[in-house]
């Protein structure tokens, strides 16, 4: 039968939307689907590049250009559906104002702190970067030396940068957005199980009879493993949600409980639900002696601000991570106080919400699955926190099997995968080592072939003291790469920018699109983008995901992996390294730094080679064409013996070409084989025989409960700024809106941040819905309209504005008060004050 | 191929509609009278197979929005996108500022 082509791929359209959910459709329509394919298509596999979720999505390509997308339904994180975002994934790549040449401050022909942007080569470019760098090297030592990286950087990418900065240039300054996100929940994992991420996955969303959303709101954030709860929500007799938040959003309409709490309280609510349990005996004596230590945390430990800040002055023990043991008696007296009466009174919400959630949690034949993002993560007691949850998590037991799963999602499409295990931090280095220790640093020099002594012990200084130290000129050369830190960094007219624009600084900054950073950079260097290199991410549920380029970057627009390994042959290993370090190994004497660190045997081990899928599809690989060597795969698979014979065990990831044939794999993966939930017997290799559960992050295979007590946060509101302030994104933008502000479907949706608010107290300010607010606190002030009646309703008292509009830098009003022992800022919970403007 | 037309595809895309059950029959109701909507199959959890046809991806996007701001829809899946003739951003009317 003669269909148009149209009707062809409408019926294959249905015919997707269908599969996704396994139905069929009716009649004929399903016979024509397998012709709805247009041949002249290239369909190939590769990983959302927003959130850290990980959608698999099939990329059609035709002409060198993307024409067409598909949620894949043989990923089994998305099952052939997608979000919005998703849906218009590929329009990110195609801006119009996409960079495509180097851009440098200059005057008079050269460069000029205060000069034009003027295109330049990349010749021209790397030579000015060099020059500083080495004028910087020089003057100060490495330590004058910072990178700012991301948790959207392919593996490869973090790892190369990771290697550059802490083994060449011998500095540990290199600090990820991440920092922003993940950091507390990093800080928890290593104090509660010694090893860093979730132990669950997201089958848990099946298994689980109940949810808990603990600051997260998934069906914008995280619409697809919101659908999946949705699924089980209505499918599964019994199954409950309950929700938690400091405003109400989107997921409250599945709600079956839902909470708005006043900010910070969460720590109260999760004390009281920890003395529910302990008053009520419903706790599980047999898994607490066999898996459990009791552990009380320092407390009146600051707020990560400057040291001369007033409220870091004040504090009796800023930064202290110290923690005491104590017993179960112990730690029910310090629970004590938090009792039903005293949770609903702090918190606002009422009794039998408080009492019904703790129930829940106290049921012992409730598998219960725990949620939560930035609410818990961006907190001034974020490690805190995260940890109280988990304290509720064991002392039920509830925990490391199907449904029973404490799970802390990301933001970023590999913050789990190139931040957290890469580990771009400034105190880490792959596989959970850190620099302080002398063991893991020896393990790292071994696996890089380098003299030992080349990694710097000293933690370098994380992201929000980069800006610090830039506005104070400690540290002068600076490169960027794969975010925008400029809108995305708290405090940004105290710190930020003055940090950008200290004339003794020389600031680089990587991106495919001119963004708030580019344009208080020095020199602005352009970027190609997912799918334009090939590449690797980690997902929140420890799933790696590789995918191969698909199409060309705009012509002079390169990969921050050759930026990276290109920048490095500008430098003489005696340039950066010391005469000891090189008398140890004197037969790098003249080399550069590519040589030493990328063309060790490792790195450059596979040669080039014919890049294809298993249909013989052909597919370009530019670094591998430039460099001559198969950089992508070298660089994974030296990073990859971290995890294989590395001091920490259990972070074995599959191999480079296995993760090119599988949808991903969630790591540790032994012999070939995934690991769903870790810790557990049958489950996890790690896991010794008999033991049922082990914790073997920590030497005596237990986990820790850490009391902490509720502290205050560092701003509260007053008579003068006399409401909250809690900021976040919205479903239709990503992050700082670079790339999403960029598809105009997205940009029309959502064209402008709004500030969202209470009736009340719209109408107490004699303000009305639509009217242009002013919103100060007292670092800054932005402008925007009000919405009282939109997606998000916050309670009386609070405002909530989303962070993507550069024209709207809500980062202005900001505080970059910090979590002490994560040092991730909380951008939920400032004070602030609202008028016409 | 030989079947195929070549006539203007504009933007197709196939989705999936999450309702909330007691709203299913409303839902569907007033799905049925949005323009370019077409709906495929139902199962027995309240999910709708439908079809979103527009000259443009941006209207496309504008009818997804309406169906997202529908009482009684829980959440509207993207499954398949296909759009041609619409390679430029540059769209009308449209700048990034």
């Amino acid at each position: 039968m003669a269909l148009s082509r149209r009707e062809f791929i409408k019926t294959s359209a249905a015919a997707a939307a269908a599969a996704s959910i396994q139905v069929t459709l009716p009649g004929q329509a399903q016979a024509s689907v397998d012709d709805g394919r247009d041949d002249f298509i290239r369909w190939d596999k590769a990983p959302c590049r927003f959130c850290g979720v990980g959608c698999g999505v099939l990329v059609g390509t035709k002409d060198n250009r993307i024409v067409a997308t598909q949620a894949d339904p043989k990923a089994e994180v998305n099952r052939g559906i997608n979000c919005i975002k998703g849906y218009f994934l590929s329009k990110i790549m195609y801006g119009e104002d996409r960079l495509t040449t180097p851009l440098l401050r200059m005057r008079d022909g050269k460069y000029h702190k205060e000069g034009e942007f003027t295109p330049v080569s990349w010749d021209d470019a790397f030579d000015i970067m060099a020059e500083k760098w080495k004028q910087t090297l020089g003057s100060k030592g490495p330590e004058a030396i910072g990178m700012f990286g991301s948790g959207q950087w392919t593996i490869m990418e973090g790892y190369a940068a990771s290697k550059l900065m802490k083994a060449g240039f011998r500095s540990n300054n290199i600090d990820p957005n991440a920092r922003h996100c993940m950091a507390s929940a990093v800080g928890a994992f290593m104090r509660a199980f010694g090893s860093d991420e979730p132990m669950g996955c997201y089958d848990d969303l099946e298994h689980a009879d109940a949810f808990v959303l603990w600051g997260s709101n998934m069906a914008e954030m995280h619409p697809i493993l919101w659908t999946r709860i949705a699924d089980t929500r209505l499918s599964k007799p019994g199954a409950e949600v309950h929700v938690l938040s400091t405003y109400r959003h989107r997921c409250f309409d599945l709600a079956d409980n839902g909470m708005v709490f006043t900010p910070q309280t969460d720590m109260v609510i999760l004390n009281y639900i920890a003395n529910y349990i302990i008053q009520n005996e419903a706790y599980d004596q047999r898994f607490i002696d066999a898996h459990v230590n009791f552990k009380s945390a320092t407390t009146d430990i600051g707020y990560g601000l400057r040291p001369d800040h007033p409220l870091e002055k004040k504090a009796k023990n800023p930064g202290v991570g110290k923690m005491s043991g104590i017993s179960l008696d112990d730690y029910a007296r310090l629970v004590a106080p938090y009792t039903l009466e005293h949770a609903a009174e702090l918190s606002g919400v009422p009794k039998e919400n408080l009492l019904r959630l703790a129930k829940l949690y106290a049921d012992p034949n409730k598998k219960i699955t725990s949620l939560w993002t930035m609410g818990f993560n961006q907190h001034t007691r974020g490690v805190w926190t995260n940890g109280l949850l988990y304290n509720i998590h064991l002392l039920m037991g509830k925990i490391s099997e199907p449904g029973n799963s404490p799970f802390s999602l990301t933001g970023q499409p590999s913050a789990c995968g190139t931040a957290r295990e890469v580990g771009t931090f400034s105190h880490r280095l792959p596989a959970d080592l850190v620099v302080k220790k002398k063991a893991h640093r020896d393990f790292a020099e071994k696996v890089w072939k380098l003299p030992e002594g080349t990694i710097p012990p000293k933690p370098g200084y994380h992201a929000v003291q980069h800006n610090r130290m830039l506005k104070d000129g400690v540290i002068n050369a600076y490169w960027s790469m794969c975010n925008n830190n400029v809108q995305a960094a708290a405090n940004m007219n105290e710190e930020t920018l003055p940090g950008y624009r200290n004339p003794e600084n020389f600031v680089v900054v990587s991106d495919p699109y001119p963004t708030a950073s580019t344009m208080a950079a020095d020199l602005v260097l352009p970027t190609a983008m997912w799918v334009e290199k090939e590449g690797a991410y980690g997902n929140a549920e420890r799933r790696t995901q590789a995918w191969r380029q698909q199409v060309k970057p705009p012509e002079g627009a390169k990969s921050d992996l050759w930026q990276l390994m290109e920048f490095s042959k500008r430098f003489k290993v005696e340039d950066v390294w010391t005469d000891d370090l090189l008398a140890k190994m004197p037969e790098h004497r003249h080399k550069t730094l590519y040589d030493v660190l990328y063309r060790n045997g490792n790195v450059d081990e596979f040669p080039a080679q014919k890049i294809t899928d298993a249909d013989g599809n052909v597919y370009d690989n530019d670094e591998m064409e430039h460099f001559g060597f198969y950089a992508q795969k070298g660089l994974f698979e030296e990073y990859r013996l971290f995890g294989t014979t590395g001091p920490k065990k259990g972070h074995n990831l599959a191999s480079f070409d296995q993760l090119h044939r599988e949808r991903g794999m969630r790591w540790p993966v032994v012999d070939g084989k995934e690991t769903k939930w870790r810790y557990r017997e049958g489950s996890d290799p790690f896991v010794p025989t008999g033991k049922g559960l082990y914790f073997y992050g920590h030497k005596d295979g237990k986990a820790n409960i850490i009391f902490a007590p509720y502290e205050p946060p560092a701003e509260s509101p007053d008579e003068t700024y006399d409401m909250w302030l809690c900021t976040g994104r919205v479903l239709e933008h990503w992050h700082s809106g670079s790339m999403t502000q960029r598809v105009p479907e997205l940009y029309k949706a959502v064209p402008d941040a709004q500030v969202f608010m209470h009736p009340n107290d719209a109408k107490k300010r004699k303000l009305k819905r639509g009217q242009l607010a002013k919103i100060q606190s007292r670092r800054g002030e932005i402008t925007a309209l009000i919405e009282t009646r939109g997606r998000n309703k916050p309670p009386e008292g609070l405002v909530f504005v989303p962070w993507f509009d550069a024209r709207r830098l809500i980062n202005k009003v900001t505080l970059d008060s910090t979590d002490p022992l994560s040092k991730q800022t909380d951008y939920k919970k400032c004070a602030i004050r609202i008028t016409k403007a | 191929m030989n079947n195929v037309s070549e006539a203007d595809v504009g933007c197709i895309v196939g989705a999936v509609v999450h309702m909330v059950p007691d709203n299913h029959g409303l839902v569907k109701e007033q799905l049925s009278m949005l323009e370019g909507v077409d709906i495929h199959v139902e199962d027995e959890r309240f999910r709708l197979v439908i079809t979103i046809e527009a000259a443009t991806s941006r209207a496309a996007v504008s009818l997804t929005e309406s169906i997202q701001d529908i009482n009684g829809v829980m959440h509207v899946a993207m499954v398949y996108q296909h759009c041609e003739g619409l390679n430029k951003t540059q769209e009308e009317g449209w700048t990034w500022r």
